[in-house]
Order: C-alpha cells, then sequence, then structure tokens
C-alpha cells in the first residue's frame, strides 16, 4: 500500500508513464489509428492545414501527415527499444563480468569502453551509418555501438560497489558459481540504476535516430520516419511552417516521456525517498 | 591530486591512438569494395583500380592501419577523394566556425542557465520554480534540428528579423572591424550567429539550469549558510558569495562536457543554418562518399571533445578545494 502511494505521489513517473503508454499505443496501433493510407500521394491536397479529413494536415506529396506520423511513431519506437535493449543486455553482461572478475580482461574492456565514450554520441553514430550505409537494421547496430560502452560503465561500477559486500562473500564462501553470483546476487541488487539509465537512453536513442534520418541517413523512403518528415517539412518553412514543426512535436512528447519515466524510476528507487 | 593529473593525461595518449584505430577500423564494415563504394556503380573499373591503389586498399589491413597511423602521427589526415585536397586544409578551415558556434552557445547557455537555476533553488517549489524546471525538462527532450526550425520560423519567418542561414564572417574579425569604423560588420555577424547558438546552446541551457538549481538547493542546505544566515547577513550576500560560489563547481564540470557534446549537436545546426563549420563539413563528406575526408573531421571533433573532457576533468580538481588540497 505503501509503495502504491509512493508511486502515485511520484508525479513525473505517473506523466512519463502515461506519455509513454500513449506512444507505445499509437506505436502497435498506427495502421489503425486513421483512415487514410500513409503512403496514397493526392496532388490536389498538398500542404493543406489541419482540418476535420486530415488531422495534422497534409504533406508535400498531399499524404496525411497524421498517419505518417503515426506509422513514424512505430519506426522510431522500434529501432530505440531494440537497440536499448541489446546494449543494455550486452553492456550488463560484459560490466557484470569485468566489474567482478577484475584483472586484465577488466582492464582491457574499459579501455575499450573509453574508446567508444570518447565520441559524441551523433558523431559516432553518423560514423558508423556512413560505415555501413543507411536503413533500419544500420541505425540499430549503430545504435547498439554507441550505448553498449555506457551500459558497461554503469554496471561495472555498480558490481564494484557491492562485490565486497558480506551477501557475495558468503556466497562465493558457500561454494556458489559464478553465474550464480554474478546474477543472484549482484545483478538483483544493482539493476536500478542500469533501468533508469536505460529508461533515459531510450529518450536519446530516439534524439539519435530521428536525427540521422533528418540528415537523410535513416530508413530509406518512403517508409516514414519522423526525422524524414521534419527534413522534407524544412523545405517549406518559409510557406508551410506546420510541416516541420508537428513531427517534432511528436518527438517531444516521446523523449519527454522517457525521460519523466525515467526521473520519476531513480526518484521511486532512491533509498533516500523511502520511509517507513 | 597531481598524481590524478598525470595518470589522467598518459591515459588521454593511448585514448587517441584507440579513437583513431577506431575511425580507421570503419571502413571494413563498408559492405562490398570500399574503392567502389566510394565511386559509386558507374565508375570505370580503372578508376576504381586507380583509388584502391591511392588509399592503399590492396595492401593487407594490418600494412594499411600501419599506414595510416603513421600518417596521422606526422600530422598528416590524408587526401579528400573528390577535393583533391589535404583533408587536413579542408577540416582545419573549418574548425574555428565550429569552435566558435559552440562557444557563443556554451555562453548564451550560462548567461541563461545559471541565474534560471538559482532563481529556482531559492524560490523551491513556487510557480516559478515549476516553470523553471518545466523549461528544464523540455530543453533535454527538444531535437536541436526542431528547436532550429521555431526559431527560423518565428525570428526570420514571422518576423524577419534575423537571418535564418550562412556566417557573415569570423567574430574576432568583426569584432576587429569594429575597432576600425565598420561597427555595422560586427553586428551583421551577430546576427548571423544568433540563432544558430540559441538552437545549438538550448539543450546546454538546459542541463546547466537543472544543475545550478539541484547544486544550489543542496549548498543551501549546509551548515555554513545557517551560520551566514545566524550572522545577520543579507540574503543576496549569501546567496551569492557564500552559496553560488560552491554551488558552481558540479555547473561547471556540466558546462565544459556541454562544449564536448556541442560538437555533436553542431552537426545539425551547421546543416540547417547553412553554417560552414566542421559537422556540415562531415555530412557532406558522408552523402558524397569522400571516406578520408570524413574520417579526418570524425577524429578531429573526437579529439576535440576529448580534450575538452580532459581540461575539464582537470579543472574539476583545481575549482574544488576538497580535491585540491588532499
Amino acid at each position: 500500500m505503501m509503495s502504491m502511494n509512493r508511486v502515485f505521489r511520484n508525479k513525473p513517473l505517473i506523466t512519463g508513464c502515461v506519455l509513454v503508454m500513449l506512444v507505445i499505443v499509437v506505436a502497435i496501433f498506427a495502421p489503425h489509428l486513421s483512415i487514410h493510407d500513409p503512403y496514397e500521394m493526392n496532388f490536389d491536397s498538398r500542404l493543406e492545414l489541419p482540418s476535420k479529413s486530415h488531422w495534422l494536415g497534409t504533406d508535400n506529396f498531399g499524404r496525411d501527415l497524421w498517419s505518417r506520423i503515426a506509422l513514424g511513431t512505430r519506426v522510431s519506437a522500434i529501432i530505440a527499444i531494440l537497440s536499448v535493449s541489446v546494449s543494455a543486455i550486452l553492456g550488463t553482461l560484459v560490466g557484470l563480468y569485468a566489474g567482478y572478475k577484475g584483472g586484465w580482461f577488466d582492464l582491457v574492456i574499459m579501455r575499450i569502453v573509453d574508446i567508444f565514450l570518447g565520441f559524441p554520441v551523433l558523431i559516432l553514430a553518423l560514423a558508423l551509418v556512413a560505415a555501413l550505409g543507411p536503413g533500419v537494421k544500420n541505425i540499430v547496430i549503430a545504435l547498439i555501438f554507441v550505448y553498449w560502452g555506457r551500459f558497461t560503465r554503469i554496471v561495472r561500477a555498480e558490481t564494484l560497489s557491492v562485490k565486497e559486500n558480506e551477501y557475495v562473500i558468503a556466497a562465493r564462501t558457500s561454494g556458489a558459481s559464478t553465474t550464480r553470483i554474478l546474477f543472484v546476487h549482484i545483478l538483483r541488487n544493482i539493476w536500478g540504476p542500469p533501468l533508469v539509465f536505460g529508461t533515459l537512453s531510450l529518450g536519446t536513442a530516439i534524439l539519435t535516430e530521428t536525427a540521422l534520418s533528418f540528415l537523410g541517413f535513416g530508413a530509406s523512403p518512403p517508409t516514414p520516419t519522423w526525422g524524414w518528415i521534419m527534413a522534407y517539412g524544412l523545405r517549406y518553412i518559409q510557406t508551410v511552417p506546420w510541416f516541420s514543426i508537428v513531427p517534432g512535436l511528436a518527438i517531444m512528447i516521446t523523449v519527454l516521456g522517457f525521460n519523466l519515466l525515467g526521473d520519476g524510476l531513480q526518484e521511486y528507487l532512491d533509498p533516500k525517498n523511502h520511509t517507513l | 591530486m597531481l598524481v590524478y593529473i598525470i595518470k589522467r593525461i598518459l591515459l588521454f595518449f593511448p585514448l587517441i591512438v584507440g579513437m583513431a584505430i577506431l575511425v580507421f577500423s570503419l571502413q571494413f564494415m563498408i559492405p562490398g569494395d570500399p574503392a567502389e563504394v566510394f565511386l559509386g556503380q558507374q565508375a570505370s573499373p580503372e578508376a576504381v583500380d586507380k583509388l584502391r591503389e591511392k588509399l592503399g586498399l590492396n595492401k593487407h589491413p594490418v600494412v594499411q592501419l600501419g599506414m595510416y597511423m603513421g600518417r596521422l602521427l606526422q600530422g598528416d589526415l590524408g587526401t579528400s577523394i573528390f577535393q583533391d585536397r589535404s583533408v587536413n586544409k579542408a577540416v582545419f578551415e573549418r574548425l574555428p566556425a565550429t569552435i566558435e558556434l559552440a562557444v557563443c552557445a556554451i555562453i548564451l547557455a550560462t548567461i541563461i542557465g545559471v541565474p534560471l537555476g538559482v532563481a529556482a533553488a531559492i524560490r523551491k517549489g513556487s510557480f516559478f520554480d515549476v516553470v523553471c524546471m518545466a523549461v528544464g525538462q523540455m530543453g533535454v527532450s527538444v531535437p536541436v534540428f526542431w528547436s532550429s526550425i521555431l526559431l527560423i520560423s518565428f525570428f526570420s519567418v514571422k518576423l524577419g528579423l534575423l537571418p535564418s542561414y550562412g556566417r557573415e564572417m569570423s567574430l574576432l574579425s568583426a569584432i576587429g572591424s569594429f575597432f576600425v569604423g565598420e561597427p555595422k560588420l560586427l553586428w551583421e555577424t551577430i546576427k548571423h550567429l544568433m540563432l544558430p547558438s540559441f538552437a545549438l546552446g538550448f539543450l546546454s541551457m538546459a542541463y546547466i539550469t537543472r544543475t545550478t538549481r539541484s547544486s544550489m538547493i543542496s549548498v543551501l542546505k549546509e551548515d555554513y549558510i545557517r551560520t551566514a544566515k545566524a550572522k545577520g547577513l543579507k540574503n543576496i550576500a549569501i546567496v551569492y558569495s557564500h552559496a553560488l560560489r560552491n554551488a558552481l563547481i558540479p555547473v561547471v564540470s556540466i558546462m565544459g562536457l556541454q562544449l564536448g557534446a556541442l560538437m555533436g549537436g553542431a552537426v545539425l545546426t551547421e546543416t540547417i543554418f547553412s553554417w560552414p563549420g566542421l559537422g556540415r563539413l562531415i555530412v557532406t563528406a558522408i552523402s558524397e562518399r569522400d571516406y578520408p575526408l570524413m574520417q579526418g573531421g570524425i577524429l578531429v571533433a573526437a579529439t576535440f571533445f576529448a580534450v575538452v573532457n580532459l581540461v575539464v576533468d582537470i579543472l574539476y580538481c583545481v575549482i574544488d578545494p576538497r580535491i585540491r588540497l588532499k
């Protein structure tokens, strides 16, 4: 009961949850949320402002913006969730092992992590997409390269902080296997920080993905992506600024949702906020 | 402290070497023959062979890496495929414009962010605080390219006040021209700088506001602040000479990290505002598949980021007496 009260009093957590749920619902039901086909061109209704038939107006080919943005939600959500979860799993495994075992493995891994973290996020993602080529699959791979090291660093630091605790030493002396110690005794006590970071990373992954597609290195057309719609909108900024402003709102709401959820989770998991 | 600084500097060089190896290794991730990819499908086999020879792609990868690192040690970033000039020239010609933009962005972000954070912390829980935090939360959620578009559509398209693209001249030269009696040039240069630097600095401003606020809140709870209050000092003296000086330590660190991170954001801002900087050069190089130019641009941007991070780490040690006096 206390715990539920703490959830409901946590405004960022609740607001973040609502926004993220909204995004997930739009992503799942995207094709059913509009009467218009997101790919259907209609040159008689180009660059229209919002109306009853086109809720968010139309683009330069007369395609319905709402149905395209809804479908774009799916593309961004898939890329962000896939890349961040794979990075989280990879980073957690490597970080746990490096932190627990120490020695040369830890030394080598952390120097490699330093190299990946030495690049600004967008520059590294751009460099990888430049080599791999554009497309959803390659953006996911690029984002995994960008984020795995960040998870590794967090999980390693958390592992180091608990590995000398009595319960870990007790497990080791009672003959528990390394796998059991890592997953049952250590991971269960340190999952908070990587979870918070993962939630925040979903927001930054979406920002990076939309930036890549804005620059023209995203999913190949005609697949609608938020960044691509905005890039097209920019060409008509003098006449129809609306066209580029709407997809930006979608990005902001989504990223805001993940950021609030991350902040709320951090507040919820912080032992300092626990009252008896 | 000295040991930490020396260790940090010593670790910096292997880091740069590692980053150079990573940037070089990217070309092995290119699907197919890199020379063919760079020149496109219409290229003749002779041209592809010539380029392969020129870039040393027919040698063993380890030999290629050795040659690349050897060239880097001599300060040579290679030759552009299509522009037929050295990458060094292309990159270092553009770097000052990016640094100018990033520095202006961070100055703007600090001038606005620090007072906002302080004011929000003093009135914690008030309506003003809630608004500041909402703006801070939005600031970290807004894509740089979107804030750029909003600024252009309002200040350039609607009000017609500020130019939406291009760079007049370097700010330093413009300041120089001001003193030789050409104030108009300086004003034009500042006008061109305003929108891109504000768009780029918006995210940093949000981070700086948030950090200043939370740092001020924790400092204001300290015993020495209570002592200052008990002594009967005025609130303004407590806030500015006792609290802010201590609260600024983490803010300086965030400012530095943001300055480095702006190199990433600059890629977008420069593309939108047609700012002739390094970020735009990298995007153009990628679009044109000019691989050596892209590698050089990325390596220089990343090195700048790493240098800024190193300086911030050292500065943090120096300005925090708890670390300095250890």
